[in-house]
């Protein structure tokens, strides 16, 4: 399964990475961007894979291009349709989730999280695009 | 007797805060790095290391700044990776201390109410020299230590009058 993690932290991309391998999520490759910018990028010149990603992960907090813009642009552009979108990140006020939800996200786990929350949280999702 | 009753409510306020805190920081060590930390009686100071600065704005308004010497930072740094780094300069290091920071300020922060939890949060500024990167308006802020593992840091936490 390949996947997508946004976050300006590297540490956090790689804490994120092995929690994903740690909740029985089978990754053949993860790509990575640092702002919401960077991961339009990847997804326009995804848009050819022979594997579709099926998953992506996004940080909300981050300079250049935010998650919530992001996940605007990427529905406006229509890029990596179908493909879920879960947010991963330390602001969880109701307004912000609620925002982030009507941009098309498909998930949310606050930062710090546990192995438990994110196989709880992601692993539906990926079964509900297999499965579609 | 105003007097004694808004020490009493300010006294009050603290200890939340710092109830609060106390969780955040548990919260984040056991859930992002499988590690008990607990609050220390004393306040320490700390010997050359890290520091941390992240503000918050927005109906709430303040700072948090973290200090931790290198080994904690190390520490902390390979525990949250899940790998050993025997370079102190890595920048990984900065990054890791940064998003501990981060962590906790948020954690903290979404425990107070709505409000509070509504307040924007800055990147994290990190430097290898102590210093205070805040507001000389902001009132007088509260420090508390903290132990995990043999290793110690401390939190500077500020909260503005909006």
């Amino acid at each position: 399964m390949r996947a997508l993690i946004i976050d300006d932290s590297a540490v956090m991309r790689k804490v994120v990475e092995r929690s994903l391998r740690q909740a029985g999520v089978e990754l053949t490759e993860v790509l990575q961007a640092s702002n919401g910018a960077e991961a339009l990028d990847v997804l326009r010149s995804d848009q050819q894979a022979d594997i579709p990603l099926a998953l992506i992960l996004s940080d909300i907090n981050m300079p250049v291009m935010d998650g919530l813009q992001f996940l605007e642009q990427r529905k406006f552009e229509d890029l990596a349709h179908g493909v879920p979108v879960v947010m991963i990140t330390t602001e969880a006020s109701e307004p912000l989730v609620m925002r982030a939800i009507a941009a098309g996200a498909k998930g949310y786990i606050c930062k710090p999280f546990t192995t438990d929350q994110v196989k709880a949280r992601v692993v539906p999702l990926i079964r509900s695009v297999v499965t579609a | 007797m105003l007097t004694t009753a808004a020490t009493r409510d300010k006294d009050s306020e603290s200890n939340s805060m710092f109830e609060h805190l106390d969780t955040a920081i548990a919260d984040v060590f056991e859930n992002m790095m499988g590690m008990t930390c607990l609050p220390l009686e004393q306040q320490l100071q700390q010997e050359q290391g890290m520091t941390v600065a992240i503000c918050f704005s927005g109906l709430f308004q303040g700072g948090c700044t973290l200090y931790l010497s290198q080994s904690a930072a190390l520490a902390t740094t390979e525990a949250l990776l899940g790998e050993s780094s025997c370079d102190p300069y890595d920048p990984m290091i900065d990054d890791a201390v940064g998003e501990l920071c981060n962590m906790i300020v948020g954690r903290w922060k979404s425990r107070l109410g709505s409000d509070q939890a509504a307040a924007k949060l800055s990147v994290p500024v990190t430097s290898r020299e102590h210093s205070s990167t805040h507001n000389q308006e902001w009132n007088e802020g509260l420090t508390r230590s903290y132990r995990f593992q043999d290793k110690t840091f401390s939190i500077f936490l500020v909260v503005a009058d909006v």
